[in-house]
């Protein structure tokens, strides 16, 4: 390239960032800018798309050429990124082309037919779906619907989340389909329900901008949700006023940007936010007008145990087990009472945090007059009182008046893509229906029956099993077919080693569908490769709520077809008539229902004008009400869909039409298809086409009425016992509640013989288990393998050098690992950290699969471990 | 190719983080505003070297962050994938 041609090029990016991040420019730059008309370009098709990997949501641009993606950058018109994107973000196209992409359904075989300890071969999709549908019929027709699961994704796009659950739960009437959300977001959705009776975040990212404290728990955002971070890099730079605190539980990047750093001893949190709630009281700085105009005081039981299995020591004399979600109203002077003992010194003392700065963070949170934002990720999350110690963030907040306003918020980031807009949103979780509705409420069955054309009762009302449980099933040998979706779960899983022996070793069939050979495609039965995110069309639902859409750009490689093509073309393997059968289900106990039946629906349905030998294909997902739905589709300009080719109809379109109707007028309104091909997304609800950027506040919310100031409308769990756990039960409209929760102490602590706290979690090059990242060259050069970051000491008392390999191990497995000594993560003496990308280190093998008794999220945070010298 | 990067800086480090960035070979700043943002052009050889350069941008005494905004590639930099035909062992 000339010297000229450079020069202009370097001229131009330079004048586009300025104007991405507001820097203003002389006008000869912006000409640059503009004539822009570097080599190619001309032919290339420019569209709008969504960032494939963390839940902030990017916009990206994306160039096509001759059937192939020519180029990628951030989306300037994008109100979330504004044309940033972290180092990943640039290699979205990069992940679809590794050289080992599975383009062929494979199937272990020995003597041309399928046997669990034969080799793979290549098969076609019906060889595929034939195997498939046989072993999950033998299963199935043996014990039940509880014999069957699907284990989902947070990465599932909307459609594809929203037809596997329509599938299980309508069409072979099992609840048993479950995320991996579950391991990255269940206590945020159990803390949301709880406090405020509906899912996901009151505030919006344009908090960052208006706030003048941001506080970051238990988060990495820096690497992990870097484009969020450098808003808040900017906020700081602009407003010299603002304060960052970092509270981790060891020093990370975000450090560097904070005027306040905190390093906690693990899970002491708890004991830190009782202090804050403490101090805010003793001072008089309960915003007191909003506190008894809109919240209530509640608490529930303590001894709830760890979400282990029944014979684990810790969970015995643990009486509520069972009764974790158990909770009541208190008076506030109860509520005082509970959190008397935490005491400056006390907190001080369980989380080793300098008194000074405890009442540092303290006082932020007190001044009646800062606005303050908090944000946090999985060491909240993926926590033992993950539930608890989400709620307890909001009982800072709804205490100081601090939430659902323009720069005040408690925000619960997420780490996948859709795990709000398919996860959540869809409800693609063993106890969930669309739209915030569960299974075991008769109303919300009785309303997703009509919606779906589905005779009375077809729905079951027995909760399935939640990830944990699954894995844990398919050990017992109670579940015996499991097809994961969009997830890793044999890398994903805590105490990895179990499942990965249930899953070769006992009589179950277990189907993969996966862009590369994974884990748990070397673990599995019959891999089904799928078509990659810029291979179909889809939506995904970000952070804030916000709903994007993307349109297909290229073809999938060989004969990968996307999850949703294959979802229907299962379906279309099974009839009503063996389906809508009376169906066994040990342990159902519902009103309405005979213990341990689903009842026969084939009566019903027949006078509805079904017949027995219809498939489920026909009765779900290609209804005359869907057919009609056309393809081709102007709303396409010009882009390919092979998965409406294929099926004859713009199935994408059809089932959101049908989907959109689950959240209208109740709080979840999403608008029509085409307006979100026409815009950069929208923030549910959205209400007579505007979106909505702060929930429960007048002005911003259509849900909230004139006169009402707030209103927290949301209404699961909104009628509960008053004074203790068996008080009257009241109603409690339109409030919030306020927590008290304790501390409590890990499942697992180090010990003599384990004597470190092993800490799992991200880097910024890689993401999740690695599936995509690993695959991307530059990627994987730039971090190639897992190391485990030690404290400097730790390593010199075990005679360990830095570089060296070691043995890490835990109660249940052990990884090869190289210790790192200094860089991005500086971990305290007596901890570990470790991420968990690498299938080469699998972290997971040590994991202990410990959960929130409420939630059933893992705790991939804390357990004990020892190292020595390889 | 050609990265564009926003590097922050605070506001009283802007000059120094400015020098040392322009005494660097492969970059360039064109542009920066008193909240202590830099606008600043990564000349490289292919994406790894990119990389590298950003990130030890990222390394520069006082650099708070150094965020890739946009990147250019010459023609024929940016590949397609080969047909590939593989399985798990």
């Amino acid at each position: 390239m000339s010297q000229t041609r450079r020069d202009f090029m370097k001229a131009s990016v330079a004048a586009s960032v300025a104007g991405t991040i507001g820097i203003s420019v002389p006008k000869a730059a912006m000409a640059a800018k503009g004539k822009d008309e570097w080599k190619g370009q001309k032919d290339w098709k420019w569209d709008k798309s969504v960032c494939r990997f963390c839940g902030v949501g990017c916009g990206i641009m994306m160039a096509t050429h001759e059937g192939r993606i020519v180029s990628v950058k951030g989306d300037p018109e994008s109100p979330v990124n504004r044309g940033l994107n972290c180092i990943k973000g640039y290699f979205n196209a990069k992940i679809m082309y590794g050289d080992d992409r599975l383009t062929q359904p494979l199937l272990r075989k020995k003597n041309g037919r399928f046997d669990k300890q034969g080799k793979f071969e290549p098969v076609s999709w019906d060889e595929a779906f034939d195997v498939m549908a046989a072993k999950f019929k033998e299963y199935y027709n043996e014990s039940g619907p509880g014999a069957v699961s699907i284990f989902g994704s947070g990465q599932y796009t909307i459609d594809e989340g929203y037809a596997a659950a329509k599938f299980m739960k309508a069409g072979v009437r099992s609840n048993n389909i479950d995320p991996n959300a579950r391991h990255c977001m269940a206590s945020a959705v159990a803390a949301f329900i709880q406090t405020f009776g509906i899912d996901e975040p009151p505030g919006c990212y344009d908090d960052i901008e208006l706030t003048d404290t941001v506080v970051s728990w238990g988060a990495n955002m820096a690497e992990c949700h870097p484009v969020l971070w450098s808003r808040v890099t900017d906020r700081k730079l602009t407003h010299p006023e603002m304060k960052v605190v970092n509270l981790s539980t060891y020093r990370n990047r975000c450090s560097d940007l904070a005027d306040l750093e905190m390093i906690f001893e693990p899970q002491t949190d708890l004991a830190i936010q009782n202090f804050i709630a403490r101090y805010m009281i003793e001072k008089g700085k309960v915003n007191q007008s909003f506190v008894d105009k809109h919240c209530i005081f509640t608490t529930g039981p303590e001894d709830i145990g760890y979400g282990l299995m029944g014979d684990h020591p810790r969970e015995q004399g643990q009486k509520m087990r069972g009764k974790a979600g158990a909770h009541w109203s208190i008076s506030f002077e109860e509520f005082k009472k509970k959190l008397d003992p935490y005491t400056v010194e006390y907190a001080s003392k369980l989380s080793g945090v300098p008194k000074e700065k405890l009442i540092e963070l303290a006082e932020l949170y007190a001044d009646p007059k800062r606005k303050v934002l908090s944000f946090w990720t999985m060491g909240f999350n993926q926590h033992t009182r993950g539930t608890w110690v989400n709620e307890q963030i909001y009982m800072i907040h709804l205490l100081g008046g601090k939430i659902s306003m323009p720069g005040s918020g408690a925000f619960s980031l997420t780490g996948q893509p859709s795990a709000c807009g398919t996860a959540r949103e869809v409800g693609t979780f063993a106890h969930r229906l669309p739209s915030d509705m569960v299974v075991f409420n008769p109303g919300h069955r009785k309303k997703s029956e009509k919606l779906w054309n589905l005779p009375a009762k077809t729905l079951n009302p027995k909760v399935g099993t939640h990830a944990v449980k699954m894995m844990r099933s398919l050990r017992a040998g109670d579940v015996k077919f499991f097809w994961a979706q969009v997830t890793n779960p044999f890398q994903d899983f805590a105490n990895a080693n179990e499942w990965i022996k249930a899953a070769r070793e006992g009589d179950n069939f277990i189907v993969v569908s996966d862009c590369y050979p994974t884990v748990s495609a070397k673990v599995a039965d019959l891999v089904l490769p799928v078509a990659m995110i810029y291979e179909k069309w889809g939506a995904y639902g970000n952070a804030e709520r916000r709903t994007q859409h993307w349109r297909q750009q290229v073809k999938a490689p060989g004969e990968a077809k996307g999850d949703l093509w294959q979802t229907l073309e299962f379906s279309k393997r099974f009839t009503l008539a063996e389906v809508w059968k009376e169906q066994p289900l040990p342990g159902l106990k519902a009103p309405g229902f005979e213990d341990g039946k689903l009842p026969d629906v084939l009566a019903e349905a027949k006078a509805m004008g079904y017949r027995p030998d219809q498939t489920l294909y026909e009765v779900l997902f290609a209804r005359p009400e869907h057919k009609k739905v056309a393809w081709p589709d102007p709303i396409a300009d010009g882009h390919p869909n092979d998965i409406a080719e294929d099926f004859g109809f713009f199935v994408h379109k059809a089932l959101w039409n049908e989907y959109q109707q689950f959240g209208l007028g109740n709080g979840h309104d999403l608008a029509d298809f085409d307006t979100y091909h026409r815009v950069r997304g929208l923030r549910w609800p959205v209400v007579n086409g505007r979106e909505t950027q702060w929930r429960y506040k007048e002005g911003y919310d259509p849900y909230v009425k004139p006169g009402e100031d707030f209103s927290f409308y949301g209404k699961a769990l909104k009628k509960i016992p008053s004074g203790g756990p068996k008080g009257e039960k009241k109603g409690l409209p339109n409030k919030a509640k306020i927590f008290f929760r304790p501390y409590a102490e890990p499942a697992e602590m180090p010990d003599n013989e384990y004597d470190l706290w092993l800490c799992t979690g991200r880097v910024l090059e890689h993401w999740h288990s690695g599936t995509m990242t690993k695959r991307v060259a530059e990627l994987n050069r730039a971090v190639p393998y897992a190391v485990c970051y030690m404290h400097p000491d730790d390593a010199k008392e075990r005679g360990i050098k830095r570089n060296e390999e070691i043995l890490l191990e835990s109660r249940r497995g052990k990884v090869r690992v190289r210790v790192v000594t200094q860089g991005r993560n500086e971990v305290p003496k007596g901890m570990v950290f470790v991420p968990w990308f690498d299938e080469n280190v699998l972290i997971n093998k040590l994991t202990l699969d410990a959960t929130c008794p409420i939630s059933k999220e893992t705790d991939y945070k804390k357990c004990a471990v020892k190292a020595v010298k390889a | 190719m050609i990265s564009g990067v926003v590097v922050a800086s605070r506001p009283e480090n802007l000059q120094v983080v400015s020098d040392a960035v322009d005494a660097l070979p492969w970059a360039e700043v064109h542009y920066s505003d008193s909240a202590g943002r830099l606008v600043v052009t990564v000349e490289a050889d292919g994406i790894d070297a990119s990389i590298e350069r950003v990130e030890s941008l990222q390394r520069l005494p006082d650099v708070l962050s150094a965020s890739l905004a946009e990147y250019r590639f010459e023609e024929g930099e940016m590949q397609s994938h080969p047909s590939s035909k593989s399985e798990p062992n």
